[in-house]
């Protein structure tokens, strides 16, 4: 399994939520995820990218999580907050490099 | 009080382009959209109005579904403004194999791949309201909405329950309609052992060489609203929804009842629902799916249903220009069904040209014809009459009865 540097990562998740909505000057980390019209799919969507671009599963992680909960609607509500929870899930599969 | 049921816009994706006028024309002009064994939409580029977001998160029948919702409402001028709150808006969408594709493509990465990687999105795609969501959460429609699954009679069904919900004024308006997407290696396989496609490609309702449907894809939506809603914002009547009728064969699971006596009451029930007498029918759009039994029941249940009155009613079939939509075709068929009436032109049954002797009504082979004017010499100067058959798998039957007037 790669070993991942945190702001690599971060990186790249901002860089997918740009490509995802239709103004990407917007995207900050600040920006509020419904202003973008980011959903909970594109969370999930955004996480099946990092699984593919680093050879990682972050996904179904934990077989008692109901798949809802994975929506951003609820605890999410800005960029930095998907980036924080998508980073969560990178640290847990083991992939990120220790600080 | 009586609350009647009006069509202000329609829509439709079909193997013969984009959009009711373009199927209705090039059908006219004896156009087939047939490439092969199947009716694909070829014409369709999701990305014409679709996001880049929306195409990935919906997979082909639910893009089909909201282009056609959209050409329905930009005609009946919802895109502008609404008939009324979103809460009073409705949005039944039927479909037959729904998000087959999406089943059959994660399943195939799974067996290969492992879950690790099958599709974390295939969830909800698999869903048979998917179309339905899509259409809801697109246009904000916040009334009661669901997905009607009753096979091919699926588009016709959902039609027929948004028009009882707005007379029973649960619903002001309603965006009602089918769609399916399910040209699968899957369906093909299935379907072709059960001998229920053509394997000439050729469709051909009710000719004695008729060897199956061609399966094809497509949607149809309508934008419905209660007649005086419509007429309170000077709204454009396409159409009236005069009456439906619905029955249940009770008999197989994929033939359909030989004697067509439940297809022919829920003719009748859907004539005395609109309160009109089988004179009065000047068209019928037949389920005509070019199968060797339903094009002999339904001839059987339209001479049960009409009695005398069969014989003089011209009936036509779309599937024969654009194959069998599945749970698309009948709303797309009652869309077609309306065009005719008010361009006053029946299309033809296409591909018919050896007559099956035992199927002898008058099925239009060949070549569009006008409509009569007035056929039952009753004046009708509400507009014509025109029954759209729909008959499914698991024996439903499902009967719209429209009139439009001619534009």
């Amino acid at each position: 399994m790669a070993v991942l540097d945190r702001e690599q990562v971060e990186v790249k998740i901002v860089e997918t939520i740009k490509e995802f909505v239709e103004d990407p000057d917007a995207v900050s980390l600040d920006a509020k995820l419904k202003d973008l019209d980011i959903g909970s799919l594109d969370f999930v969507e955004i996480a099946q990218i990092l699984e593919d671009e680093y050879d990682i599963e972050i996904l179904g992680q934990d077989p008692d999580q109901d798949p809802g909960e994975s929506a951003p609607a609820a605890e999410m509500v800005t960029v930095n907050d998907s980036v924080k929870a998508l980073i969560a899930r990178v640290e847990k599969a083991g992939a990120l490099a220790s600080e | 009080m009586n609350r009647r049921v009006v069509i202000t816009g329609m829509g439709v994706v079909s193997p013969l382009g984009m959009g009711t006028d373009a199927l209705f024309e090039r059908w006219l002009q004896g156009e087939v959209g047939i490439d092969g064994l199947f009716a694909e939409c070829r014409d369709f580029d999701g990305s014409d109005a679709l996001s880049r977001r929306d195409l990935r998160l919906m997979n082909r029948y639910c893009q089909f579904a909201i282009a056609a919702a959209h050409e329905a409402q930009l005609q009946a001028g919802w895109i502008e403004r609404f008939p009324t709150d979103e809460e009073g808006i409705a949005c039944i969408v039927g479909s037959c194999h729904a998000g087959l594709a999406t089943i059959e493509q994660q399943t195939e990465t799974l067996m290969q791949r492992g879950k690790g990687r099958v599709d974390a999105l295939a969830a909800p795609m698999m869903l048979p309201d998917a179309a339905c969501g899509a259409v809801s959460i697109r246009y904000g429609l916040k009334g009661p909405s669901c997905c009607v699954a009753t096979a091919c009679a699926a588009g016709a069904d959902a039609i027929a329950t948004a028009v009882r919900m707005i007379r029973s004024g649960e619903s002001d308006a309603a965006l009602a309609g089918g769609a399916d997407a399910s040209i699968t290696k899957l369906l093909d396989a299935t379907s072709r052992r059960l001998g229920a496609t053509s394997t000439s490609g050729i469709s051909r309702p009710f000719d004695i060489r008729r060897d199956g449907f061609v399966p094809a894809e497509g949607a149809g939506i309508v934008a419905l609203e209660e007649m005086s809603v419509a007429e309170e914002r000077g709204a454009e009547v396409l159409a009236e929804i005069l009456g439906c009728g619905a029955t249940t064969d009770a008999y197989d699971v994929a033939a359909p009842a030989p004697d067509g006596g439940q297809a022919a009451r829920a003719m009748k029930l859907a004539l005395r629902d609109a309160q009109v007498e089988p004179g009065d029918v000047a068209y019928i759009n037949a389920h005509g799916t070019s199968t060797l039994l339903n094009d002999k029941a339904e001839t059987l249940a339209i001479k049960t249903a009409l009695g005398e009155a069969a014989s003089d009613i011209p009936i036509s079939s779309t599937k024969s220009a654009i194959g069998h939509t599945l749970g698309a075709a009948g709303a797309i068929e009652a869309i077609t069904a309306v065009q005719a009436l008010r361009r006053g032109w029946i299309p033809p049954t296409l591909g018919l040209e050896q007559p099956d002797p035992e199927l002898d009504l008058d099925y239009v082979p060949g070549k569009a014809r006008r409509i009569a004017a007035d056929p039952s010499g009753n004046g009708n100067g509400d507009g014509l009459i025109a029954l759209s058959n729909s008959f499914g798998f698991g024996g439903h039957n499902s009967v719209l009865c429209v009139r439009a007037g001619m534009s």
